[in-house]
């Protein structure tokens, strides 16, 4: 018991496990609508593009001779995740759904050029590692901060116009004939995704927040049958994998964004198993 | 005026012209088929007249309004064609059927949404399926799943694009029996159809597209012989192109 008190009055936990708390709440709800959307690999596109973007904040930071260098990264993530997602989005809509080569291009281009750029900003891929796989251990109460207001903003928009978000990801077509702002629907859900992408990259890093976005939407799935209680359970999922996560790293010594994804699949494989002993909700 | 009013519309699909100068308007309280085969650019027409695509050339005006930011789309509800009322995540009849409560102007459906997706799902025959996943119900109940979704909006114009096709028996006697309740209330109503089938009672006119240009607009023509008997089933998805025999002499003694 003296264990988990200890764990809870540590001031760098306390901070880490309200980000993990923040994200965890919110990349489902969007996750939700991606995966809605048929579009559940969105956020590893819009991961990859925003590593581009954290070197390329890198490479601006360190000519501007900011110190540490490095203070223009996150910025630079949510600046290219935003012109990504968009870029995506409007990829999708003129070729209907298509575009599958376009996006891919985008997808490697984001990698290989976060990789080129944070080389020209004199660092190694090395650096990229904490994007890459989370960085948890290392917030800061500005963090805490930013990721608050930026998770407030997330559920205000994805909950707040959740029927809105909802009929345009279900039919576009019908939500077009009904008068609805399509088009501002659907850059907001990339908009969204963008700042999803960011937000939780402190968490689990780029490589894996997709994971965080679908995996509890995946597992709700299963118990569901209705689109409000996927998204509630949901949330509530994500939100329970990364404290559980998270908390576990602190006795044991594991990458915490690793832990909280392959816990989460864990969940899904219990459920997937156990379904048949739940009754569906 | 006019609840609808189409005039030397033009539609590109890619290189591809579907609709030539086509010219069609629908006076209020009018039920007005559109036939014509697979391919004669039907659905293009009803998506183009309710801004679901864009067009190249002419005219839409819907209520007087031209189609636009401004067009009250409000007073229309749409049916588009669908073999499935499901999307990626499991929703309910009534979620689905909610999302047609809202518009340009109405992001949220409102805190009655729920009790007005109800009498909707009342009118097709759908009341015990409020709360079911739509994933599962029939084919043809999720098609009138769909119809609810426009009758929640308590559309002055009602536009439906294949309503029947592939659907099962009873739903398509459900909606015939709520489509003939609408046509009685004075709903206008626009609805695209492969032939007119059990629907030929409700309908006052006909307009028969072939190859993206109007080759009837009036009477409906009566049924091919073959197609009158009582137990034919009225569902050709993929018929040729030589559904309507226009030569018909009986077309021309219709008032």
């Amino acid at each position: 018991m003296s264990a988990i008190g200890e764990l809870f009055t540590d001031s760098l936990m306390q901070r880490a496990l309200l980000v993990a708390l923040l994200v965890g709440l919110s990349a489902p709800v969007i996750g939700t609508y991606l995966v809605q959307r048929k579009l559940s690999l969105l956020g590893d596109g819009i991961g990859h593009v925003a590593l581009t973007g954290v070197a390329l904040g890198w490479l601006v930071g360190g000519a501007m001779g900011l110190v540490p260098n490095d203070a223009l990264a996150i910025p630079g993530a949510v600046v290219a995740a935003v012109v990504g997602a968009v870029v995506i989005e409007t990829v999708r809509e003129r070729t209907r759904g298509g575009g599958d080569v376009a996006l891919a291009l985008l997808f490697y281009g984001g990698i290989a050029g976060g990789v080129l750029l944070i080389g020209l900003a004199g660092g190694t891929s090395a650096n990229l590692v904490g994007y890459l796989f989370g960085s948890i251990s290392t917030v800061s109460t500005s963090d805490v901060l930013l990721t608050t207001v930026l998770c407030a903003v997330l559920l205000g928009v994805g909950v707040g116009l959740r029927p809105a978000l909802f009929a345009v990801s279900h039919d576009a077509e019908f939500a077009r004939a009904s008068g609805l702002p399509v088009r501002a629907l659907n850059i907001a859900i990339a908009v969204v995704a963008a700042l999803t992408v960011t937000v939780s990259m402190r968490v689990v890093g780029l490589l894996l927040v997709s994971a965080l976005m679908i995996v509890p939407v995946a597992v709700s799935q299963l118990l569901s049958r209705s689109f409000g209680t996927t998204m509630g359970l949901a949330m509530g999922l994500g939100a329970a994998v990364c404290v559980v996560g998270l908390s576990v790293t602190y006795w044991v010594p594991l990458a915490p964004g690793a832990t909280i994804v392959v816990l989460a699949i864990a969940v899904y494989l219990v459920v997937l198993l156990g379904r048949g002993l739940v009754p569906r909700r | 005026m006019n609840v609808l009013e189409v005039r030397d519309l033009r539609v590109d699909l890619g290189a591809y012209t579907v609709l030539h100068d086509v010219s069609m308007t629908v006076a209020a309280g009018e039920v007005v088929a559109i036939l014509g085969a697979n391919g004669s650019g039907k659905s293009t027409l009803v998506r183009a007249a309710t801004g679901v695509i864009p067009f190249q050339a002419g005219s839409v005006e819907l209520f007087g309004t031209a189609l636009g930011p401004s067009a009250p789309l409000h007073r229309v509800g749409y049916v588009p064609q669908r073999v499935s009322a499901a999307s990626g995540i499991v929703a309910t009849a009534s979620e689905v059927v909610q999302s047609g409560l809202l518009g340009r102007r109405r992001l949220r459906p409102g805190r009655r949404a729920p009790a007005r997706a109800a009498a909707a799902l009342d009118a097709v025959g759908l009341a015990a399926a409020a709360d079911r996943p739509v994933t599962e119900l029939s084919g043809g109940q999720q098609q009138r799943v769909l119809i609810a979704r426009a009758l929640v909006r308590e559309p002055e114009l009602l536009v439906l694009d294949e309503p029947v096709a592939g659907v099962d028996l009873p739903s398509q006697e459900a909606f015939a029996r709520t489509l003939g309740r609408l046509v009685e209330s004075g709903t206008t109503v626009v609805v695209v159809l492969h032939e007119l089938g059990d629907l030929a009672p409700l309908i006052h006119r006909a307009v028969v597209l072939r190859g993206g240009h109007v080759v009837h607009d009036g009477a409906p023509p009566p049924p091919r012989r073959h197609h009158a008997h009582a137990d034919h089933v009225h569902v050709h998805p993929h018929d040729a192109d030589d559904e309507f025999d226009l030569a018909v002499p009986s077309l021309e003694l219709e008032p």
